[in-house]
């Protein structure tokens, strides 16, 4: 009687538990198999594209303009630039965004915009589009300090920011803070406001941080690349739905060293994660995936060194594309490679070469219309830009649909 | 396949996606949580004096940091509170709230049989001990993942309908082992942390952010450390 009166209140408890987690599994987004990346089409400037498509042959990579992003009046620090490409009926072709004040991680930083106008080909007058302060009155909570941003397009066309907001620490307590354009016109694109934290870690959800740009999908979501950094320092890799909410975090690698891992699609269930590392090999460190971003397992390293800097990574038609600092110490030089399958890098041309004690660092790549824009950081004081066109027999120009 | 992909139980045992919290009413958790936690904080604090006046002055400043968790803006404890520590758990709530509960039911009804029994029942009940070791063990779990020494990504399972079904099953436990009523605390108010976490997602949209947060972790450690040395001293 006894055990009969358990076992009874054992399946009872069984039921319960089993019908609420049932109807919490109702209320979730139909994410499919755990392959949630699976067959997912890799898309290049706003057209969703398979790689192979627009195959870049027989041509080169010319360099066609270079200058610097107009600085906010007064302020001489900038870093860590990210760039986005707006659809093609927007005014802007490009949008640009760094942090900038007094130096990194001073509490004057905030995060400064700029467009490209499609029409004049020129960058906007800078501006600060997010403060902290302002942040911290949205969110209801403080935030001391402000770093790196990431821009996405979602589904819809808004505009959406990942910026780096610390909590009580330095980087290491580092938070992932969501900003959307307040209006997603173009008239409103400097108005942006703080939808949330990403819930990343248990720990007070400190040291994740955001730095290298998102893999967007055909679903209209993406993968954002994140990186813990507190006493060990590791990638992970986020999948946002294509209204930006929060799907999935896998771990990409858990060496201990690596971190602001660039992501490659080699294929639609073949993926890269370039890394800058850590350690003393002074190497850039791979992962793969051969399942869309469901499990990652650590590649080994490329053939190429690297001082522990930040690396970008895009992929134009069927050629993907690197720019990184080629030494092992010092980030006084940047260099763009190419590659066909992402392991195995060519030189295109040297971006920038100065003297030791100089830096040119933390790089961000964007296609937009049919032009390869780069921008990078130069001497921490402004952000620099380069611009490229695909001169030669290929049949397509990249970023452009074929035919 | 499409038909199975299309039965709920899958999204039970695979991927889902998190359901996350509206960001409305956040900022009032976020308030609510700390006087909360500091009220019954420094409650417990002041109730190790033996001088009644420093226990008392002990309650006044409990309820002046409570009343100062609450002031929005920058003004306010819970801003810089936040700032470092986000938002406590729903646990840590409920918690503190039943002991600021107990605490106000023994000063009104010094005398009742009902506050002392239910007392003494805790004390003696294997269950806040068995709750505390379940509690210092997830920590633990999480505490390894958040440097990622763990084969599996723990806390990114917190999202999914299935560790808060296990949540649910741990909080049934007392009842469906027989225990009394009187003595299955804090699985009570595991439920009812569940209950409003089912509805509202708070804090996070993650069901380890609900039942245990960091400082409720330490307080753990410490539970356990008090409770063996009053039970070698007894």
């Amino acid at each position: 009687m006894f055990f009969s009166s358990r076992l009874l209140r054992a399946c009872a408890a069984l039921a319960i538990a089993g019908l609420l987690g049932l109807a919490d599994a109702a209320r979730r987004a139909d994410l499919g198999p755990a392959l949630a990346h699976a067959g997912a089409q890799i898309q290049v400037n706003g057209s969703a594209q398979s790689p192979g498509e627009a195959p870049l042959t027989g041509g080169h990579w010319e360099r066609v303009g270079q200058g610097h992003i107009p600085m906010p009046p007064g302020v001489p620090a900038a870093h860590a630039s990210a760039l986005v490409a707006l659809p093609a009926t927007h005014p802007s072709a490009l949008l640009a965004f760094w942090f900038a004040g007094d130096r990194e991680s001073a509490p004057n930083v905030q995060i400064a915009m700029s467009s490209l106008d499609r029409a004049t080909g020129s960058w906007s007058p800078a501006r600060m589009v997010v403060d902290r302060w302002e942040v911290a009155q949205q969110l209801g909570f403080g935030i001391r300090r402000l770093g790196n941003p990431v821009a996405w397009v979602d589904g819809q066309g808004q505009v959406h920011l990942f910026v780096v907001a610390t909590g009580l620490g330095g980087w290491a307590a580092g938070r992932v803070l969501h900003l959307q354009q307040a209006a997603p016109t173009a008239q409103t694109l400097w108005a942006w406001k703080a939808t949330a934290v990403l819930p990343l870690s248990w720990l007070w959800n400190t040291s994740y941080l955001v730095r290298t740009a998102p893999l967007p999908l055909a679903d209209g979501g993406m993968v954002l690349p994140v990186y813990f950094e507190l006493a060990r320092k590791y990638p992970v890799a986020l999948r946002l739905d294509a209204m930006g909410a929060l799907l999935s975090m896998v771990p990409i690698s858990t060496q201990g060293q690596r971190l602001q891992p660039a992501l490659l699609a080699t294929g639609e269930r073949d993926w890269l994660a370039l890394m800058r590392d850590g350690g003393p090999e002074g190497r850039i460190r791979m992962a793969r995936s051969a399942d869309g971003g469901a499990h990652w397992s650590d590649a080994g390293d490329l053939p190429l060194d690297n001082p522990n800097a930040s690396v970008a990574t895009l992929t134009a038609g069927d050629q993907h594309l690197l720019v990184y600092n080629p030494r092992k110490i010092g980030r006084n030089e940047l260099r763009m490679a190419s590659s066909a399958d992402g392991r195995l890098w060519s030189t295109v041309l040297d971006l920038e070469s100065g003297p030791p004690g100089h830096e040119y660092s933390y790089p961000a790549m964007a296609m937009a219309d049919g032009q390869l824009w780069v921008s990078y950081t130069d001497q921490r004081q402004s952000i620099a830009w380069q611009r490229f066109s695909w001169v030669g027999a290929s049949p397509t120009a990249p970023g452009k649909e074929s035919p | 396949m499409n038909l199975l992909d299309s039965f709920l139980w899958l999204r039970l045992v695979q991927d889902a996606a998190p359901l996350l919290p509206q960001p409305g009413y956040l900022a009032v958790l976020r308030h609510a949580g700390w006087a909360l936690v500091l009220a019954a904080l420094l409650s417990a604090g002041a109730q190790l004096f033996t001088a009644r006046r420093l226990r008392e002055a002990g309650g006044m400043l409990a309820g002046t940091m409570a009343l100062w968790a609450c002031i929005p803006g920058t003004w306010g404890l819970s801003y810089w509170l936040g700032l470092a520590f986000q938002t406590p758990s729903l646990m840590a709530m409920a918690l503190s709230l039943h002991y600021l509960w107990q605490r106000l039911a023994q000063r009104k009804w010094p005398n009742t049989v009902q506050a002392s029994s239910l007392a003494r029942s805790a004390q003696s009940s294997p269950w806040p001990y068995r709750y505390a070791v379940l509690g210092m063990a997830l920590g633990y779990l999480l505490l390894l993942d958040t440097f990622a020494y763990l084969p599996l990504a723990w806390y990114a399972w917190g999202f999914s309908p299935l560790a808060y079904a296990l949540c649910l099953l741990l909080a049934l436990a007392p009842w469906v082992l027989g225990a009394r009523w009187s003595q299955t605390a804090p699985a009570p108010a595991m439920l009812v942390v569940l209950a409003v976490f089912g509805l509202t997602r708070w804090p996070t949209g993650n069901v380890w952010d609900a039942v245990l947060d960091p400082w409720l972790f330490v307080g753990l450690h410490i539970y356990l450390v008090a409770r063996y040395r009053a039970q070698h001293h007894a």
